[in-house]
């Protein structure tokens, strides 16, 4: 009675009727026991669809989950059933007993292949205006409306031998590699292993072939090694042998599905093999089925998927199916066999049941609409006619070894006549085909083979020693196969149907040739054949059979079309894991960023990953305001803001100066102990890299700070240069980035808040100037006080150990409580340097600008060596023409703040006619000055200070006035206090 | 039971200096830790005064001390190495380090390290510069298979903290 559990019985509903099934069901065999066939309509012309096959190929066997489970487009021969399963038909409106849309089928002469691409290509441009409706007539499920509440993970997994299939050459390529003592990882998309003797009467070593199942997995589970995973599908084949799994319900109770990142160094493939159907008339009605679906539902499940069944087939294999359905109960009425001469064994057989062979015979009809009633049958012998009732038609059109991942992997599947299939070809990965997989269809064969490839791959990883296995099954004949593509019909209004879910036609196909297209791959994009969920596993050998015989072409020289990931479905659920919401990306904290969480900092993403704040708003203020506020605390009082985010490379060792002279533009070798300097870093090409500060500690020690979003990039250019370009250079690089938190104390107040949070040197003008660097305490703390500024002010900057950067931000914020304090965010921070001009490396210096560009050619050294990109740099500023180069605009309107990127043009010019000569880089309100202002890069604009040019912002055009790019104490009073 | 069975824990705050140098200073470190610095890559080698060596390349070790240590220690390796070219660098404060333990770990670090910790390929004593959920990584299993500690670059500290706790899958 099959191999479910009949002592756990479960309830379940599909298209709202409440039916019952048993633990160890699919949906699709609780449905056929329940006398459900018909389980959905077609996709283009709305047919009646039933169950088609048992596994993965199945093709009209759609469902929607709903409820907790909502997901679309699951394949209901390959889903387990659970208590409390709710599905319903993804087409069929109202339902699929009755759809309004079949009058599709009515007008299916207008509407065949290529009929979109001819009929709604005009006027220009309405594609989109007519797929409004096309895509509610069509279409599969529905998306989920809301998150799926399981959880997705992901896992990497690396393994000695990865084996793909369960089946009877899967299990014994485990065997061997695990007996060998390889680490093996087997993988199958069944709930059980087994594969292809799940649904048979097979015999192994003279016993029944699930007995040898059972041992083997038993053995298995023994192995410390091997791990076997089941409702796992190889998805993709990608390069140096990684392949994705998608395991399903790994446990249903709170993991839904894993994906799991192979890195096997042997793959074997043991894929097997998938029926074909035939391509004949009404081929697609409810009630005709592959024949080894119908004893794979007798055999592992225990239904009768009818109760009488012709068999339609070309190949010998059937006989079996035909017989073993028969044993089942099942009459089987006819064999229908297209070929003249069958296995005379075979028919000896079938004849001894009862079986009545019709050689040389065709299905001709299929009777029926919602159910298959009868067939016409047409005998060649003597040219009649029989008609069978029969509510089952079985049919196989051979088998087609499942080469996808083989293709995936860069294989070129080849044409095997004697199977009229595909095989994988040779090998371009660490991979091998096994059994079914490589066209090996006789039991005995396939064990043996895949047990010898398990055994070569694991000695391939260096494990040897497998113990000799015989396997003793029933002789077993060859395929005796005769391809026959499309089966002849005198019905000229007869359709038969090659993809099922695609309702791709064999007249499709025809029409396709016709018209031209020759390549498999374009009569593909042309029909949509193989397009579909099922991804052509059932169609497509039967597409380029079709092609080969219109074109007179053999099939091998056809081709296949290029398989890619993924081989079955993959949801967005497992593509993501658990990498979503705040996981999404690794964000970056500073020791100070729970404070101005707690305090209304308003955060964001900027730069290198790091959560700041923006702003630091106080109750009910607006943005704006917020910033104001900082930005006049900062040029009136005194303002606090953490520069931690600041990338930090310490830089040791004796050739340091000279190291420094190579990478910055400007000289380092009269830099003292205790001092910094500004420098700007450049790519071979003379473009901006990096800007930023680098400060000398002792004689053979300097630290470097970089650009907060590009710290890791100019690393790797440093190490890269060290290590390739100049490795006779003794200097280590040692990132220091997160080892220390930076607060800068910035304003007309802020030598008075450093003195109050008592600091123990001296730091007056004279004492500490700008550019100075050095030890001391601060609020009790070690620490390194830099005079470097980026707002333009009187600023100190103070690195501590991080673990102290809370602390010395809470002591600066109390020693400056009396001096009116305020908490500075990054857009503040941004206004204060536009105010003062400052170049930041990643907006004025947008990957494009070189140091001329940015207006800091005067910090090139003349004098000193080589340096990176200097021979770029001397040709740039000879080259004169029409560079951006950044400058100052004054906004005549002073109520117009240009927004970042605003395009220039030229006065006069029309915005119909407009030509960009630039754009504007930033943007503010300027608190201190009153007005807005903001930086640009203009064509050769150091040339056009005092013009006038026309800032566009797609609805109105403003004058602005070129200047400098200084607006506030252009000779840097201020910031030398 | 859901979720995997796993302690993720913060260890008790230790000194970490990084020391770069040829084999000339690495003889100098043995000398003064008492203990040879280990040689070969993606090994970890006890040292006398419950130190702790990493050796991530031939030129590059990190050197574990109890909390307080590392300042004199570092003086001490500096006095040493005199003029000989090195690079020794406190960076206590630049790594965070979580500890993970129990009887899952593995199923644990798996979700999110792309390198094989297979116990045959990374047993005890392992350590390994790696991916782990997006960001970089130094990957250790100590005494036991089933302890591994991690240290990130200490402004990931809370973003790995909360993606092993959703790791976890309690």
């Amino acid at each position: 009675m099959g191999r479910v559990d009949r002592s756990r019985p479960i309830t379940f509903r599909f298209n709202g009727q409440t039916y019952s099934g048993f633990v160890g069901d699919t949906l699709a065999s609780a449905l056929l026991a329940n006398g459900v066939m018909l389980v959905g309509r077609s996709i283009k012309y709305h047919r009646p669809r039933g169950i088609m096959s048992a596994g993965v190929e199945e093709t009209n066997a759609i469902v929607q989950l709903l409820g907790d489970e909502d997901e679309p487009n699951v394949v209901a021969t390959t889903l387990p059933l659970y208590q409390g399963l709710e599905a319903s038909s993804v087409n069929g409106r109202p339902d699929s007993r009755f759809d309004a849309r079949a009058i599709n089928d009515v007008l299916h002469r207008f509407i065949p292949a290529g009929f979109y691409y001819k009929t709604f290509m005009w006027p220009d441009n309405r594609w989109d205006w007519y797929s409004r409706f096309i895509r509610r007539i069509a279409g599969w499920g529905t998306a989920p409306q809301k998150a799926s509440g399981g959880r997705y993970e992901h896992r990497y997994h690396h393994c000695d031998v990865l084996v793909v299939g369960a089946g009877p050459a899967g299990l014994a390529a485990t065997l061997a590699a695990g007996r060998a003592g390889a680490r093996v990882l087997l993988v199958d998309n069944q709930t059980e292993a087994g594969g292809s003797v799940l649904g048979s009467s097979a015999m192994i070593n003279s016993a029944p072939a699930m007995r040898w199942v059972e041992s083997a997995t038993t053995e298995l589970a023994a192995m410390p090694e091997v791990v076997r995973l089941t409702e796992a599908t190889a998805v993709g084949y990608y390069k140096q042998n990684f392949v994705t799994v998608l395991e399903q319900r790994p446990d249903r109770h709170w993991l839904r599905e894993r994906l799991w990142k192979v890195r096997a160094r042997r793959v074997v493939l043991a894929t097997g093999a998938i029926e074909r159907p035939l391509t004949f008339p009404d081929n697609d009605k409810p009630g005709v089925m592959l024949a080894s679906a119908v004893t794979t539902y007798c055999f592992r499940y225990g239904v009768k998927p009818g109760r009488t069944a012709v068999v339609f087939t070309n190949n010998n294999r059937s006989y079996r199916h035909a017989i073993e359905i028969a044993e089942h109960g099942i009459h089987v009425a006819a064999i229908v066999d297209l070929r003249k001469s069958p296995d005379t064994g075979l028919c000896e057989e079938a004849l001894a049941r009862g079986i009545e062979v019709l050689r040389s015979s065709h299905v001709v009809s299929v009777k029926g609409s919602h159910r298959v009633t009868g067939v016409g049958v047409a005998i060649a012998t003597d040219k009649s006619i029989r008609e069978f009732h029969c509510d089952l038609l079985a049919v196989s059109g051979g088998w087609d070894p499942a080469v996808h991942l083989h293709s995936q992997s860069g294989g070129k599947p080849v044409y095997d006549e004697s199977i009229a299939s595909f095989i994988p070809g040779k090998s371009v990965q660490q991979e091998r085909p096994a059994g079914a997989c490589r066209g090996e269809l006789r039991l005995a064969k396939a064990l043996a083979d895949g047990y010898a490839a398990g055994a070569e791959a694991a000695a391939l990883c260096g494990h040897v020693g497998v113990p000799v296995e015989s396997f003793d099954c029933p002789a077993e004949p060859c395929l005796g196969i005769l391809p026959v593509w499309d089966v002849p019909t005198a019905r000229k209004a007869a359709r038969a149907f090659v993809d099922f879910n695609n309702d791709v036609t064999s007249k499709d196909i025809r029409l396709a040739v016709r018209e031209g297209y020759r390549s498999v791959e374009l009569v593909k994009r042309y029909t949509t054949a193989g397009m579909g969920l099922d991804q052509g596993k059932s169609s497509n050998v039967n597409v380029i059979g079709l092609i080969a015989e219109i074109s007179a072409t053999p099939p091998g020289t056809v081709g296949t079309t290029t398989y890619r990931p993924a081989y079955s479905p993959v949801s967005f659920g497992a593509m993501a894991g658990t990498d979503n919401g705040q996981l999404i990306f690794p964000w970056r904290r500073t020791p100070i960023t729970d404070w101005f969480i707690a305090n209304g900092g308003h955060l964001d993403e900027t730069g290198a990953l790091f959560r700041r704040p923006l702003y630091i708003a106080k109750p009910k203020e607006t943005a704006s305001d917020a910033i104001e506020r900082e930005a006049l605390a900062v040029r009136n009082a005194a303002g606090i803001y953490d520069s931690t985010p600041l990338g930090k490379i310490s830089i040791k060792g004796p050739d340091a100066v000279k190291f420094l002279n190579r990478v910055y533009t400007n000289a380092w070798d009269k830099l003292p102990v205790g001092r910094c300097k500004f420098g700007y870093m450049l790519h071979d090409d003379g473009r901006l890299l990096d800007d930023g500060v680098t400060f000398r500690l002792s004689e053979e020690h300097y630290v470097m700070s970089t650009g907060s979003g590009v710290a890791d990039i100019v690393l790797r250019h440093l190490e890269r240069l060290l290590h390739c370009e100049w490795p006779d250079l003794e200097v280590y690089l040692t990132p220091v980035s997160d080892q220390f938190a930076v607060i800068c104390v910035c304003g007309p107040q802020a030598r008075l808040v450093m003195q109050q949070a008592g600091i123990d040197i001296d730091i007056s003008r004279e004492a500490f100037r700008f550019f100075d660097t050095g030890f001391c305490k601060v609020a009790g703390l070690d620490a390194r006080l830099s005079r470097v500024t980026y707002t333009g002010e009187l600023s100190f900057e103070i690195e501590v150990p991080s673990r102290n950067g809370l602390k010395l931000w809470k002591a600066l914020m109390e020693a400056g409580a009396d001096y009116g304090i305020t908490p500075v965010g990054s857009d503040t921070s941004m206004l204060l340097r536009t105010e003062k001009g400052f170049i930041a490396a990643g907006l004025e210096g947008d990957g494009h600008a070189n140091i001329h560009d940015v207006g800091m050619g005067w910090v090139v050294a003349s004098d000193k060596g080589d340096f990176i990109g200097k021979r770029s740099t001397e040709r740039d500023i000879n080259a004169g023409g029409t560079r951006p180069q950044v400058v100052g605009l004054l906004p005549q309107d002073p109520t117009f703040v240009p927004p970042k990127g605003t395009p220039i043009i030229e006065p006069g010019e029309t915005c119909e006619s407009r030509e960009s000569i630039g754009m504007v880089t930033i943007g503010f309100h300027s608190p201190a000055l009153g007005y807005p202002i903001a930086l640009a890069q203009l064509s050769d604009g150091r040339s056009r200070l005092g013009d006038t040019v026309t800032l566009y912002t797609g609805e109105r055009t403003v004058s602005a006035r070129v200047c400098e790019p200084v607006f506030l104490d252009p000779d840097g009073e201020r910031m030398r206090s | 039971m859901q979720g995997y069975e796993v302690s993720i824990e913060i260890p008790p705050r230790r000194g970490l200096l990084d020391l770069r140098g040829n084999a000339a200073i690495r003889l100098i470190c043995n000398e003064q830790l008492g203990g040879d610095l280990p040689l070969a890559a993606n090994r970890l080698a006890c040292l006398p005064g419950n130190k702790l060596a990493y050796c991530i390349s031939p030129d590059h070790w990190l050197l574990q001390v109890e909390e307080g240590d590392e300042g004199p220690v570092l003086r001490s390796l500096e006095q040493a190495a005199g003029q000989t070219f090195h690079a020794f660098t406190d960076v206590s404060d630049l790594y965070a380090q979580i500890r993970l333990s129990g009887p899952d770990v593995r199923e644990v670090l798996v979700q999110g390290v792309s390198i094989d910790i297979h116990p045959r390929v990374f047993p005890a004593g392992s350590t390994a510069r790696c991916e782990f959920a997006k960001t970089t990584a130094q990957l250790t299993c100590l005494e036991t298979a089933s302890v591994f500690e991690i240290a990130v670059y200490s402004s990931y500290q809370r973003y790995a903290i909360d993606w092993l706790t959703q790791a976890q899958g309690r």
